[in-house]
């Protein structure tokens, strides 16, 4: 990225003034730490939606290590993303399956030796433009644990971009590290196009003689020092608001963890996020994936499902969420 | 966080806004508070156990001060002249109209839903009163259900009265100008007992454990000496031969 076009990996401010066709919205379900029930909370996303009648694309990102086909209980489709990504395939709806689910569309991750790693700019470009060219007006992308470029550069493109955590001390731990790693890499698309690259490194050195040690300081020495600067960079992250999925909670304790996160969040990177909700812990989650079949349709009237069903409302009216009561 | 220590601004820190009622800025402290104590595994790798303790003492500090409702209209006077003093060109608001800018009911009396008088002190005390409920008339009583005119002669009547029988107790409620339904409602006693009651028709009256509390209650709603009604009129009841039998 050394060169100076315009980064396509991050979300387009949306011209609603020219916009034609209202775009398709992208969920991206991330969070750092594996086994913390990504696969199944946008699996159960996805399945949510269609019930509330919206059509979905799922796709599995977790090149390298994809099973999401397991969590909707269905065989490996014969095209893969990887057809797509190696030239086999010329758009992503050759390589969209149709689901026994009504609405749902799947589109799997690579199954074979290729790794998320193994993907080069230009793919991944290609693949980020296609994401957003899918022809249903929802897609739900599922990625991997880790916080590697790729990964973090897909989550980036999201709309919104769902955190999802477990009330554990390594969950919490690799969930702030990934909502780090995305919000530096977030800056340093911003900073090549406005210039404070030199703040910005200033403030990576964390025994900067400014005390600025984490980024909502940065933000406020900036807007010191460079107020014309500062709006502009406030305008450019304000898309950068993260979304909290708390899962697994086993008490009601747990339950507050969420607002915890989002008082924390705020406070270390002085930017919004929103507490989506949570979901029980419950043995009827591995029970449903031991028979192969979708929680949400095994079990379709579980206080789980009902928490996803809040979620997903939540989701695609966050404005509830912020409403002053 | 050194050279930021003048900007530090209470509502920032509650994360609340401006103009947030008084149950938001709770709560919002509430879960800061809780967010910030020790132990909590939402801070884990964010914020070291210091840093933690020095939010929460600045957490504190900023709910003293918006918890209450007296100086948190001072801080917002306070800053606001700050805020204004930093332009020259703008005059520095006297403290009643930065007041009246803030102030909650005032907003409220714009829209016409409620109008409120507001009284100023030296000391930035603010009282409020409803204006809209007429202020009554010096010759009117009240009694639980409603208001009505004082008559001398019929309270010097009730003061002495010592036996409270039922023709007596239907001259209070219609003195009180309290309907037999609306009694019956407010004291749940059926419309027929009441009748009775007030008739001295004690051979329809319930058993004395019923009629008791229904006389207490009634004695209640009609703003009477409700132990003084029960045992008079127990008595009478009594000594009238017709009662029980």
């Amino acid at each position: 990225m050394n060169d100076n076009t315009p980064n396509p990996f991050r979300v387009q401010p949306k011209n609603y003034a020219t916009a034609t066709v209202p775009a398709t919205t992208i969920w991206a379900v991330g969070g750092g730490k594996g086994g913390i029930g990504k696969s199944f909370i946008s699996s159960s996303l996805a399945i949510c939606l269609t019930r509330l009648g919206k059509s979905v694309t799922l796709v599995d990102l977790d090149l390298g290590s994809a099973n999401l086909h397991t969590c909707l209980g269905m065989q490996i489709p014969s095209q893969t993303l990887s057809d797509f990504i190696s030239g086999r395939a010329k758009n992503l709806s050759d390589v969209s399956a149709p689901t026994e689910i009504q609405g749902l569309h799947f589109i799997s991750g690579f199954n074979d030796a290729l790794n998320v790693a193994d993907l080069d700019l230009k793919n991944k470009f290609r693949l980020i433009q296609a994401l957003r060219t899918i022809k249903t007006p929802y897609v739900i992308l599922d990625l991997g644990a880790g916080t590697s470029e790729n990964t973090l550069d897909f989550f980036l493109a999201a709309d919104q971009k769902i955190i999802a955590v477990t009330p554990e001390p390594t969950s919490i731990e690799n969930a702030y590290r990934f909502m780090k790693s995305s919000f530096y890499r977030r800056m340093r698309m911003a900073e090549s196009e406005l210039g404070i690259q030199s703040l910005i490194e200033t403030a990576m050195d964390s025994k900067n003689q400014f005390g600025i040690k984490c980024p909502a300081d940065l933000l406020r020495y900036i807007s010191q020092s460079n107020p014309e600067a500062s709006k502009r960079l406030h305008r450019e992250i304000s898309d950068f608001n993260l979304q909290i999925v708390l899962n697994q909670v086993r008490t009601r304790q747990d339950t507050e963890l969420g607002h915890s996160m989002k008082l924390v969040s705020k406070k270390y990177f002085g930017i919004d996020s929103d507490y989506l909700g949570y979901i029980d812990h419950d043995n009827a989650v591995w029970q449903s994936l031991r028979k192969r079949r979708p929680l949400v349709l095994e079990y379709p009237y579980s206080s789980i499902v009902g928490q996803f069903l809040g979620i997903t409302k939540n989701l695609l009216n966050p404005s509830a969420l912020r409403a002053v009561i | 966080m050194a050279g930021a220590k003048q900007h530090v601004n209470y509502y920032e820190i509650l994360e609340v806004a401006r103009d947030a009622p008084q149950h938001e800025v709770h709560r919002a402290y509430t879960r800061a508070k809780a967010t910030y104590t020790q132990d909590n595994p939402a801070l884990y790798s964010m914020f070291t156990q210091e840093e933690a303790r020095d939010i929460l003492k600045l957490i504190e500090e900023a709910y003293a001060v918006l918890g209450n409702h007296g100086l948190r209209r001072n801080y917002d006077t306070s800053v606001q002249r700050a805020d204004h003093s930093a332009l020259p060109d703008i005059a520095v608001p006297t403290p009643e109209i930065a007041k009246s800018t803030l102030m909650d009911p005032l907003h409220a009396a714009e829209t016409g839903r409620r109008e409120t008088v507001l009284v100023t002190n030296g000391d930035f005390t603010v009282r409020t009163r409803e204006a809209n409920v007429p202020l009554m008339p010096p010759d009117t009583g009240k009694c639980p259900l409603g208001t009505f005119k004082i008559d001398n002669a019929i309270e010097a009547e009730i003061a002495n009265q010592t036996e409270f029988d039922g023709p007596f107790l239907k001259k209070v409620r219609l003195y009180k100008q309290v309907s037999l339904e609306k009694l019956s409602i407010a004291s749940r006693i059926g419309k027929t007992y009441l009748i009775a009651l007030e008739a001295n028709d004690f051979k329809n009256l319930p058993a004395p454990v019923f009629l008791r509390g229904f006389l207490v209650q009634m004695g209640k709603q009609l703003g009477l000496d409700e132990q003084k009604v029960a045992a008079s009129y127990m008595a009478l009841a009594k000594a009238s031969g017709k009662y029980g039998s």
